[in-house]
């Protein structure tokens, strides 16, 4: 069939919607839900394209008016609300939404109040009265949808339960079972796994053209499209350095370097940075344990790393690689709890210098 | 596109539209005009997404074609301009470029693909009717719409085209007005729909008092077609209520008075009552009426009397004053008629002589004054 042909998508999602619209049994709302970075906002554009194609060969087929006009999200009768839209100046909104439209798998990094506020419900509301302007489905799309405050949340219902004709609500969120019961009963859910290395592949090139090798940084972001994104913002490999620094600091059991690279680590007072290292630790970890236990240099996270890895396993053999894992997990919680960076860190520091160098002695021995 | 047009064209044209252009939206296409060259016009297009409206002149082209550009600024440049002809030329990169004798003017615009598209009426749901009756239905109706979105049919003025003639209807739940035009010819269908007040204000504003205008009516939309514009508007699908069942059959207390004298008794004794519920109390007694207003919270009181025709027992009934003025102030007969059942019913105001091939009715619900 000639639908979806330029989506990127699990073919089980595509196969379920196609399926509905031609049986004419499309519900009135949807809640995709799934983990981060599964091109849920990006496959309700595409659906919305699809119901609303002018085209008569491909759909959709990214070329008439109302596919361009979804596309960069400014048609008349698709909407999309995000979180915290309603305490943002209409400039902001709009420099979001291009945002998005450019990139509908790129993160918005939206800053501050995270809500959805009645205002952006009311708003839907009002809209939802007048009869379509000129698409044949309308379609809402409301992402980030745990977001919901309590009382946007209780006018919704009004809507969801009794949706004007031609109208298709979907609901996206991370975490479907932050949504309040009586909206989740409502809406049909959409479960979204993750990407496969492929498909995440085939989604970056569509965006970014890169000569390097993009493997390991979709391993490492553990096939997060989101991610993929951010990372190929930022100088990952500068965190990737940051954190084999530490762990080497760690096993050299000096206290003085160890500091060192905390003090560097803490210096920019930015709590996702010490936990982005956190994680990028436990990815080693991850690898060394995959390792230890099959051997397989395939399946590493860290391919560009092998040798590193492969030194490290040989090397401390014998010590409780998981009980490592834990420290660096219990710090990363702690931090992501708002614990002091320094002294979480300095901690798991000592504690994994412990389990690092009772193993030493025990192979010098 | 390529074309020259006279300036004063030009801004008589966009001006007509201009207003349309909504002041804060998060789609920022909406703050373009739609400029569109062919047939020997230019057609300017504006939209909010409720009300759309088309202007258009007389202009030379050398090649058709549409571009969006910013509304506002267009604006501004012209009305600075004198009356000169004015080229309008525009790249591959939607860049317009104006040509005045004084200069070059660049403005960056956007292809027309991403503009949203005019709304499509079938041109077989025609509706005629007369400019001045249609204005006074207008303004006669709107103020008692709602402004309150939790009923959305409400926002709008409910329109029935039926067989024998044309009404509009308009309520908030505590008033309403029904205004049927009898002189009217069926066009060959009936429909029922809803107009946002908004789009009503905006063709009462553009429509001349005398001739004709025509109403086309699709699913969607509704379209009037006015001299020198087109004004579309957006239709409100909910449901609207059955109103006949609030209007009473027969009522059996009837009064008639001037409407100058009771206009002005209730604009003074309404200052005296509560700020909160606006309250005012009618006490009808045989040929006369009695306007009492009190405030207890500042103590603050007032009555007056009126002299009115009222043959029936002695009878109090309260109404909130603001609704009630509204209502007086919308009716142009000096003597009114004025009908109710008891204290808890509806009241309904009629002009007191009959106007030829038209009715009014205007209904207002009593504040209860013992549970």
């Amino acid at each position: 069939m000639n639908a979806f042909n330029r989506t990127v998508v699990q073919h089980k999602i595509k196969e379920f919607f196609l399926h509905s619209i031609a049986r004419e049994r499309l519900a009135h709302a949807y809640v995709f839900f799934g983990p981060q970075g599964t091109g849920k906002e990006a496959f309700a554009l595409e659906l919305a394209k699809y119901l609303n194609c002018e085209s008569e060969g491909e759909i959709p087929c990214y070329n008439c008016p109302a596919c361009q006009k979804i596309g960069k999200i400014q048609h008349p009768d698709i909407r999309f609300v995000f979180p915290g839209m309603s305490s943002l100046k209409s400039d902001e909104v709009q420099h979001l939404i291009k945002q998005k439209a450019q990139n509908p798998y790129a993160d918005m990094e939206i800053e501050g109040n995270k809500n959805i506020a009645i205002e952006a419900i009311r708003e839907l509301k009002n809209e939802a009265k007048y009869a379509s302007f000129e698409a044949r489905k309308r379609v809402f799309i409301i992402s980030g949808a745990e977001y919901f405050s309590r009382e946007a949340a209780n006018s919704f219902l009004k809507l969801l339960e009794e949706p004007p004709g031609n109208l298709l609500i979907i609901l996206v969120t991370e975490d479907k079972y932050q949504l309040m019961n009586t909206i989740l009963s409502r809406c049909q859910p959409i479960y979204f796994p993750r990407f496969t290395d492929d498909q995440v592949k085939t989604i970056v090139e569509q965006y970014i053209q890169s000569e390097d090798d993009i493997l390991p940084l979709i391993r490492i972001a553990q096939n997060n499209v989101k991610r993929v994104f951010k990372l190929l913002q930022t100088d990952y490999n500068q965190r990737r350095e940051q954190a084999y620094k530490f762990l080497r600091a760690i096993a050299s059991r000096d206290i003085v370097k160890i500091a060192s690279v905390i003090d560097d680590l803490t210096q920019k007072r930015d709590k996702n940075y010490v936990l982005e290292v956190l994680e990028l630790l436990m990815l080693w970890f991850r690898d060394v344990i995959h390792y230890d236990i099959i051997t397989d240099k395939q399946q590493l996270i860290n391919s560009d790393y092998e040798e590193s890895i492969e030194g490290f396993t040989t090397h401390y053999r014998d010590s409780d690689f998981e009980q490592l894992v834990g420290w660096v997990e219990k710090s990363y919680f702690d931090i992501d709890h708002n614990a002091h960076p320094s002294l979480s860190l300095t901690n798991m520091a000592i504690n994994m210098k412990n389990e690092l160098i009772r193993d030493k002695i025990q192979k010098e021995v | 596109m390529n074309f020259s047009v006279a300036r004063n064209d030009f801004y008589k044209t966009l001006q007509k539209v201009i207003n349309v252009i909504p002041a804060k939206s998060t789609m920022d296409i909406l703050y373009n005009v739609l400029l569109i060259a062919e047939d020997s016009t230019l057609k300017i297009i504006a939209t909010d997404l409720e009300i759309t409206q088309i202007a258009w002149t007389n202009c030379s082209i050398e090649q058709e074609g549409a571009a969006t550009v910013p509304g506002k600024l267009l604006m501004d440049i012209l009305r600075e301009m004198p009356d000169i002809q004015l080229k309008v030329n525009l790249d591959e990169d939607y860049k317009i470029l104006m040509h005045s004798d004084f200069g070059e003017y660049k403005l960056s615009g956007q292809s027309r693909n991403e503009f949203p598209g005019l709304p499509e009426v079938e041109s077989e749901t025609k509706f005629q009717s007369d400019n001045r009756r249609f204005k006074e239905m207008i303004e006669k109706t709107i103020f008692a719409c709602s402004t309150d979105n939790l009923r959305p049919a409400l926002t709008g003025v409910y329109c029935q085209i039926l067989e024998e003639d044309f009404r509009m209807v308009a309520t908030d739940g505590h008033r309403m007005v029904k205004f049927v035009n009898m002189d009217y010819e069926n066009p060959g269908f009936t429909r029922e729909i809803i107009i946002p007040t908004r789009a009503l204000n905006f063709v009462g504003r553009n429509l001349p008092d005398d001739g004709n205008h025509e109403m086309v009516i699709s699913d969607n939309h509704v379209l009037f077609e006015l001299p020198g514009t087109k004004i579309y508007s957006r239709l409100i699908t909910d449901p609207y209520p059955d109103y006949t069942r609030v209007i009473p059959e027969d009522s059996s207390r009837e009064m008639i008075i001037n409407r100058n004298d009771f206009i002005a008794s209730l604009k003074r004794v309404s200052l005296f009552s509560n700020p909160m519920t606006n309250q005012i109390r009618l006490q009808l007694q045989p040929q006369k009426l009695v306007i009492d207003a009190q405030d207890i919270d500042f103590g603050g009181e007032a009555n007056e009397s009126v002299n009115c025709q009222y043959e029936g027992d002695e009878i109090k009934i309260a109404y909130n004053a603001h609704y009630l003025l509204d209502i007086l102030r919308h009716l142009d007969d000096e003597q009114i008629r004025f009908v109710f059942e008891d204290a808890d019913g509806p009241g309904l105001i009629f002009p007191a002589e009959k106007h030829e091939a038209q009715e009014i009715l205007m209904l207002i619900m009593p504040v209860r004054l013992n549970s």
